[in-house]
């Protein structure tokens, strides 16, 4: 059986690197609205897959997305905890200035309209990123990650009863949020 | 924020809204929504902010941090590795060896790993493919048009040299439309096509040679599922939403 294990060792490998490419969008995405900032963003997902790679051996297969975006999300938090001062506002903003111009591209309709779907997209996002960490991350999981609740209270080693009163707290705070930057227009 | 009155069943309604709840506890939800003066805005709220946040900017992982994590694990695997022809002739070889020696559970778990990493994406491109091409051309949805798997299944039997398993889940609101022979990776596969509202689902069905689950969830805009029932590999594909096409799949599975 040692040529055997061997192989296993060498498809196992093979199938964390189909896991990875699969679900990197993902974990970068999730990195992301996480830290709030781009190239922290990149440094936390190649930690985590590193992390991952080494934690391989144990998974036992079920649900990958999960497995690895609860790494990603531990990885997150543990850099985002030395530096305890709160991102401004207008950080936020700026760093997530060159993904809006990424994602620009669908035309067909014309510059004020697309100038419009900009500035959408960057108070969505602004509003998002003003949302405290733990509020955050539920609702990003829920509705950006379109993770079930179970997978949330995973992900972030809570119960479900604390996942579903942190979304309904999320939700509330957006909308409210959301009340105050159309007032202040 | 604070003056807001609340309704014990806040999180009910939310877990409604995010699809938690089984069909009972949904309509008992629903029968309270229409008599709760709290609960209507409530719910008008929570479609308000699943709309901002479906506006906010999508993050899609750099080129640069792609390449970097493929190198990061290709290097990890790099003393070991075979070429992808090397890999699929040693599953053909160990298929050889499994079914003439009457399937070891050791060697056919062996040979899902091998499997695998031979070539996860290509039959999901190909049910995908096969997917959209039904989908483009009506006439092409299904070959036998039968919502009685009584009669689905017996057609297959003229068609392809496996019975493959043909579910029937109306109770569950699945509707049965039909079945069709498709190829998948040089096979006949069998497929059977279900609707569930506006969408459609393929099930795309072949005697197992990799049972295994790990399969890209999304391509080209399609959610794709797979997993092993019994002898088989099945694959679900779907312009359902990811959490929609999960429970179809539990459904699916649970079926007899």
């Amino acid at each position: 059986m040692g040529a055997a294990t061997k192989e296993k060792t060498l498809a196992g490998v093979t199938s964390f690197e189909v896991i990875a490419t699969t679900h990197l969008d993902a974990a970068y995405s999730l990195a992301r609205w996480l830290t709030r900032d781009a190239v922290l963003a990149e440094d936390v997902v190649q930690d985590a897959m590193v992390r991952a790679l080494t934690y391989f051996e144990g998974f036992r297969g079920d649900n990958p997305r999960a497995w690895l975006l609860q790494i990603v999300r531990n990885v997150a938090l543990g850099k985002l905890r030395p530096r305890l001062e709160p991102v401004s506002i207008d950080a936020a903003e700026s760093s997530s200035g060159e993904s809006l111009v990424d994602t620009l591209t669908d035309g067909g309709d014309g510059p004020d309209a697309t100038l419009e779907r900009e500035q959408e997209r960057r108070r969505a996002g602004e509003l998002l990123s003003r949302l405290p960490t733990d509020l955050r991350e539920c609702l990003v999981l829920r509705e950006i990650e379109e993770c079930s609740y179970k997978e949330i209270a995973r992900i972030i080693d809570a119960p479900i009863g604390t996942v579903m009163s942190r979304l309904w707290r999320a939700r509330q705070m957006l909308v409210h949020l959301a009340d105050g930057q159309e007032e202040s227009r | 924020m604070s003056a807001e009155t609340h309704c014990s069943q806040e999180l009910l309604l939310q877990a409604d809204f995010d699809g938690e709840l089984d069909a009972a506890e949904s309509a008992a939800l629903q029968s309270h929504l229409a008599s709760c003066a709290i609960c209507g805005p409530a719910l008008e709220r929570l479609q308000r902010s699943r709309s901002l946040v479906a506006r906010a900017p999508a993050h899609v992982a750099p080129d640069r941090l792609r390449s970097r994590v493929r190198e990061l694990v290709g290097s990890q695997s790099r003393n070991a590795v075979v070429s992808e022809a090397g890999a699929r002739a040693f599953a053909t070889k160990l298929r050889y060896i499994v079914s003439g020696a009457g399937a070891g559970a050791v060697a056919a778990g062996l040979l899902t790993f091998v499997f695998l990493g031979a070539s996860p994406s290509r039959d999901a491109d190909s049910v995908v493919d096969n997917h959209l091409r039904a989908m483009q051309s009506p006439a092409h949805l299904v070959d036998v048009a039968s919502s009685e798997h009584h009669t689905v299944k017996p057609w297959f039997g003229g068609q392809i040299d496996f019975a493959p398993p043909v579910k029937d889940l109306e109770a569950t609101g699945y509707h049965l439309i039909g079945g069709r022979v498709d190829v998948v990776d040089g096979h006949n596969a069998a497929v059977l096509v279900y609707q569930a509202g506006a969408h459609t689902i393929d099930v795309t069905i072949q005697p197992r040679a990799d049972g295994s689950a790990r399969t890209p969830s999304q391509l080209r805009g399609f959610n794709v599922r797979r997993f092993a029932d019994g002898d088989f590999s099945v694959w679900a594909v779907s312009d359902l939403n990811a959490r929609e096409l999960d429970a179809f799949v539990e459904r699916w599975r649970s079926a007899e």
